[in-house]
């Protein structure tokens, strides 16, 4: 294990940043004056066993079988694996292979909403609040790592990774701090950033429930400084919580990949995460904001992972705006109740534009892991041409990793596997900093991406 | 999902991440450095008038006939539209005595993306500067015309009677005999003994800065140079690390030698402003596809240039460097690179963002 660094005792005074990233359009002037609205309950809801990073989890509901909002219906099936709970009331229509995310078939749980009884349950759920100054000592960190547990909740800034791993603390890797990741720095999205402005509370208890289960003495919240009211919200709650607790709110300079986790937490605390380790290895656990919140509802009220908030932005989209989704929503009928596509609508992205994959159709459903849609327009998606690499060394600038981006992709390209492991190519997070630099419009993360396939397969051998 | 009912619904593109991209391009770097090129080009025509336009046309006409006829050997689609080859042939017109015959010209334009570039497998593949390619193969095959100059503004050649009795007539003797990069080569030689020439040297500074003295198309100028340099360094095209680079290495060899015996070597401003230093600096040797990639890889590029030209101008046999620095110096990018690759986030030994 590498040596780790003490991290400052006064975070907030730091140099706040990175070397490397890019800067590109924000957008946020869309949907971040928007306030969340909650979507309207769609007639059937959708529910993958796979939407988390594992095993998929297994259908413990059959066609036909009543459910109730907050009902298990699909267990977890493995260490690393997440249950999945019915966000509406109604009856079980189908459960039968399914178009996915990642483009492959799979097993989902159809049901049928019942908007009467489900709606009752919302409204009970509404005056279930969570302050930032909760009372702690009722739960021991066993009890938290297991609400957690059994809520399902996996992490909603998109890896979707099971997120009491992550709390369960480890007697050889103890955590010193705990970050939040309010920094939401993928152009358009803004979930994250109304979250903070309108329940600075909820995440604040997420926080400090963090804190308890993992053993932490500090925690952190970064935010970028292009979300000042944010930063002022959170502050505000903080203050107002008057809790003894070691908080900080730390500002970055707004610059992607600010958010990624290996960007993020050396910004904070000056220690890096070891290419090939995890946050855990130098002492940390980081968790995004939206996760936080979801951890103090999972605790607080026994609430599992059934909604989320979620962004619909982007030219393409008549009126954009933020939206609180139950899980499983098709995003088809959420487009809808937003205005439905303009025009010039010419690609769904599942995510923002920088890292999120696209949909050809928008048959698809909610995922945890989904912070929002954003659709782009014929101007702004036109195919580039592709010129020459011309070694001006503009992706090396960008990378966040230090990686060598226009080498790794050739390498790639020329199925040079050895080699692109030796230069480290499994560091890369595929932010996309590199393509989006590149004055020859080369689509290195492509080819990246595909020289890190091969590597692994090399890197499994050894 | 109910995807047989909802078969009726519209289809996205579907393309790998990231979906946004900056706004620069490749021709718009190329287009950048022509830019860069304008001011000098701009003297070239006052000083040098016709002579100017027939190399320049010449020489791009030769890189550009060799870079198609190349597109066609090779079943390659035509290449052109990203502007290098322009670039190129402006380059190494600029490089040129003014006088020097249009024919050869465009063969030397013809070796330089044909030789210098397309044989290698066309753009970004070169190890070479291509314009420098060029002009090595006019210096070896054309040597006594390649080091042949004229007065600027006229056809009389630097050092001949004629020029040297116009000088008389026009009070430009300090630019009839010789041009100021011969001068130096003659201080030098003469190992302190001639007083006259560096005073010469010395009071053709202003001349050297404003373009008004003999040398190459488009190198007598610093004025201009620095400006399309400045040009590129505000559009990001270039990094100061290489021109820094070049100036320093030059320095480290003019400034102690003249500290030591400021009355008998040129001083440093002389070796910095004279011949193709600047111009090499801020335009030849910063081309991006022969040049290092890391920030450090091209100081030690642009220091390694300065210091192979001043060896080349005080010991070699010709008055200027430039050329064979940088080409001895894109013989070792590779192993720049090797040398100052980065260091990823987290590997040990690079702990800070």
């Amino acid at each position: 294990m590498a040596v780790v660094k003490p991290i400052p005792d006064r975070l907030e005074k730091r140099r706040l940043t990175f070397k490397g990233g890019v800067h590109p359009p924000e957008h946020k002037e869309i949907t971040e004056h928007k306030p969340i609205e909650r979507a309207p309950l769609p007639p059937e809801i959708f529910l993958p066993t796979a939407m988390h990073v594992g095993a998929p989890a297994t259908p413990v509901v059959a066609k036909k079988d009543v459910v109730s909002r907050a009902q298990l219906v699909a267990e977890a099936s493995g260490f690393v694996s997440a249950p999945i709970h019915s966000p509406v009331s109604g009856t079980v229509k189908d459960v039968l292979p399914l178009p996915h995310q990642s483009g492959r078939m799979v097993l989902s749980i159809v049901i049928q909403t019942d908007v009467e009884k489900t709606e009752e349950i919302i409204r009970a759920e509404a005056s279930q609040g969570v302050e930032a100054n909760i009372d702690l000592s009722p739960y021991t960190p066993e009890q938290i790592v297991r609400a957690v547990k059994d809520a399902g909740i996996v992490g909603l800034g998109g890896a979707a990774f099971p997120t009491f791993i992550k709390l369960t603390p480890n007697e050889q890797k103890p955590t010193d701090i705990v970050i939040l990741n309010g920094t939401e720095c993928e152009p358009f999205l803004t979930a994250d950033h109304r979250s903070m402005l309108e329940t600075p509370g909820r995440i604040i208890a997420g926080l400090r429930l963090a804190m308890k289960a993992t053993g932490a003495p500090r925690g952190a919240i970064g935010i970028e400084d292009n979300k000042p009211d944010a930063i002022a919200s959170m502050k505000k709650a903080l203050q107002e919580a008057n809790v003894t607790d070691r908080i900080e709110i730390c500002t970055l300079r707004t610059k992607y990949p600010q958010g990624g986790e290996r960007n993020l937490i050396p910004a904070i605390t000056g220690r890096a995460v070891p290419v090939g380790g995890f946050p855990p290895d130098v002492g940390i656990a980081i968790f995004n904001v939206g996760t936080a919140a979801a951890i103090a509802l999972a605790v607080a009220h026994s609430r599992p992972l059934m909604e989320r908030v979620m962004t619909l932005t982007g030219l393409g989209i008549k009126n954009p705006g933020n939206l609180l989704v139950q899980i499983g929503t098709p995003l088809q009928f959420l487009v809808d109740k937003c205005g439905g596509t303009t025009h010039g609508a010419s690609m769904a992205i599942l995510g923002g534009p920088m890292m999120g994959p696209t949909a050809p159709e928008l048959n698809l459903p909610v995922l945890k892991g989904m912070s929002g849609i954003t659709v782009l327009t014929h101007s702004e998606t036109r195919p580039r041409k592709e010129f020459a690499c011309i070694r001006c060394g503009r992706c090396v600038d960008a990378c966040p990793l230090g990686l060598m981006p226009s080498l790794l992709a050739r390498l790639g390209q020329r199925r040079r596997a050895e080699e692109a492991l030796r230069l480290n190519v499994l560091a890369c997070v595929e932010c996309g900093s590199c393509s989006y630099v590149c004055p020859s419009n080369i689509p290195l993360v492509q080819y990246i991406r595909s020289g890190k396939a091969q590597a692994q397969k090399i890197a499994r051998k050894k | 999902m109910a995807a047989e009912e909802k078969r009726g619904t519209r289809l996205f593109m579907v393309e790998s991440s990231p979906h946004v991209g900056g706004d620069l391009t490749t021709p718009r770097v190329m287009l950048d450095v022509l830019i860069a090129l304008a001011p000098a080009t701009l003297v070239a025509l006052w000083f040098f008038k016709m002579y100017a336009v027939v190399l320049v046309v010449s020489c791009v006409a030769g890189a550009a006939f060799a870079e198609v006829l190349a597109n066609r050997l090779m079943h390659r689609s035509n290449s052109l539209g990203d502007l290098s080859a322009v670039v190129t042939g402006i380059i190494l017109a600029f490089c040129l005595p003014p006088n020097f015959p249009f024919y050869f010209a465009f063969m030397g334009g013809a070796v330089s993306t044909g030789i210098g570039k397309m044989v290698f497998g066309g753009l970004g593949a070169n190890i070479f500067n291509p314009a420098m390619v060029g002009r090595a193969f006019l210096t070896a095959c054309f040597g006594t015309m390649m080091t042949t100059w004229t007065v600027p503004g006229t056809t009389q050649v630097i050092g001949s009677p004629e020029a040297i009795e116009y000088g008389v007539a026009h009070g430009l003797e300090a630019i009839t005999q010789a041009t100021p990069m011969g001068l130096v080569k003659q201080v030098l030689k003469s190992g302190g003994d001639d007083p006259e020439k560096l005073k010469t040297l010395v009071a053709l500074m202003p001349r050297m800065c404003l373009g008004s003295v003999g040398g190459s198309l488009g190198e007598t100028s610093a004025i201009a140079i620095l400006l399309g340099g400045g040009w590129m360094l505000l559009r990001r095209t270039i990094t100061w690390h290489i021109p820094v680079g070049v100036v320093l290495g030059a320095l480290a060899f003019a400034l102690p030698a003249w500290l030591v015996s400021p009355a008998a070597v040129p001083n440093p401003g002389i070796h910095i402003l004279g011949g193709a230093m600047l111009f090499g600096a801020f335009i030849i040797a910063t081309d991006p596809v022969t040049c290092p990639l890391s920030a450090k890889g091209r100081l030690i590029f642009g220091v390694g240039v300065g210091i192979l030209t001043m060896l080349i101008r005080i010991l070699g046999g010709y008055p200027e460097g430039v050329m064979y620095a940088v080409l001895l110096m894109n013989a070792l990018t590779p192993f720049l690179d090797q040398w100052t690759k980065a260091k990823p986030l987290g590997l040990e030994g690079n702990s800070n963002a």
